[in-house]
């Protein structure tokens, strides 16, 4: 492949910037087929969207709360890109002072999405979604979240057990909310009259919208864990002076990277603002 | 490498992606009927998606074959997606 200037110096040089340009293809192609992969998640939310009404009312409203959370996050991932161009550029000029440097605030900065990440995902699994009372020596629900619209329960329903355990405290039931993907059993309603088992908290099971969110943040989150693994190999080689000369590895990381930020800047809006 | 671009470029394209981040935070809390808060939300997004692409990833300054791998699956995401509208939007419950 031929570039637009810079002739190269040497033959070896020209071989490994042959050799690049290959990578950069290949790079590019992988990340075409993981623009496929995420472009399909983004179909079905919207397709979903489309049918489900709640998604709006009990399921972005929920999310509201945890907003700044993943406004930080986008901060965040948009500084780790930044300081990932530094690295590439540092790997094309030589320029071994910045290189181990930028590579490792990437990582850094790429773990604190990750943590605030967690917190945010453990704000929901805890959330209290019930309240009970005793009535008549039955535990009874006095207030259900809007988040289970579409469930068939309603306030009065009796709850026969919370994680295999009967509700003999209705206080019990704070407790149970703080253990994340606790299943409180409800008595059925006739004709029907099966028992329904719901979630505890706001997880995957709760509505097709957290449904959604979670696979689509869940999926995101792997990748971001993954180019943190590759950062963190490739921080090592940068320490130990192994990329000296060679911006192969620093620039498809850096490419794979950029891809990662690019998917949540759609992300963050699609779930979170609009 | 054909073209490198200096740090300082790289940090004014950093805070372009914050201030539209900023944008599109504050523009959700405005309502404009529905419809245009959608609009708005994706296209600010689309840009961001650009400068990051364009600049941080190269791609302005890449070979034509490397945009020709972005935009075809691109384009046919498009195509699978307008194919399918008919079918979500009437389906016929």
């Amino acid at each position: 492949m031929e570039h637009a200037a810079a002739v190269p110096a040497t033959p070896a040089a020209a071989e490994y910037e042959q050799k690049h340009s290959w990578y950069k293809l290949s790079m590019w192609l992988f990340l075409a087929s993981e623009v496929m992969f995420f472009a399909g998640l983004f179909d079905s939310y919207v397709v979903l969207r489309t049918h489900n009404p709640e998604f709006k009312t009990e399921g972005q409203k929920v999310l509201h709360h945890t907003m700044p959370h993943a406004a930080v996050n986008t901060a965040l991932l948009i500084l780790s890109s930044l300081t990932m161009a530094l690295a590439v550029s540092a790997a094309h000029r030589g320029d071994k002072k910045l290189l181990a440097p930028m590579l490792f605030c990437t990582m850094l900065l790429a773990c604190g999405f990750l943590v605030i990440k967690y917190f945010e995902y453990m704000a929901k699994f805890t959330h209290p979604v019930i309240k009970a009372e005793m009535k008549d020596g039955k535990a009874v629900i006095t207030e259900i979240d809007p988040v289970f619209k579409s469930w068939n329960v309603r306030v009065g329903d009796e709850i026969l057990s919370v994680n295999g355990q009967p509700l003999t405290d209705p206080k019990q039931i704070e407790h149970e909310h703080l253990k994340p993907f606790s299943r409180a059993r409800i008595a059925g309603h006739a004709p029907n009259g099966k028992d329904i088992t719901i979630p505890l908290g706001i997880e995957p099971a709760t509505n097709v919208f957290f449904s959604s969110y979670f696979v689509m943040t869940g999926l995101h989150g792997v990748h971001v864990f993954g180019g943190v693994v590759a950062l963190f190999f490739l921080w090592i080689s940068a320490m130990r002076g192994k990329l000296h000369g060679r911006y192969t590895p620093v620039e498809m990381t850096g490419l794979y990277w950029h891809f990662v930020d690019l998917v949540w800047i759609f992300l963050f809006p699609a779930l979170y603002l609009i | 490498m054909s073209h490198i671009l200096s740090n300082k470029f790289y940090a004014g394209i950093f805070m372009w992606l914050i201030v539209f981040t900023g944008v599109t935070v504050g523009l959700s809390f405005v309502p404009m009927g529905g419809s245009w808060n959608i609009v708005i939300g994706l296209v600010i997004a689309t840009f961001k998606a650009c400068l990051v692409a364009a600049y941080f990833m190269h791609l302005k300054y890449e070979d034509r074959l490397i945009f020709a791998c972005l935009i075809i699956p691109l384009i046919l995401l498009f195509v699978l997606m307008g194919g399918l509208t008919p079918d979500v939007v009437f389906s016929g419950e």
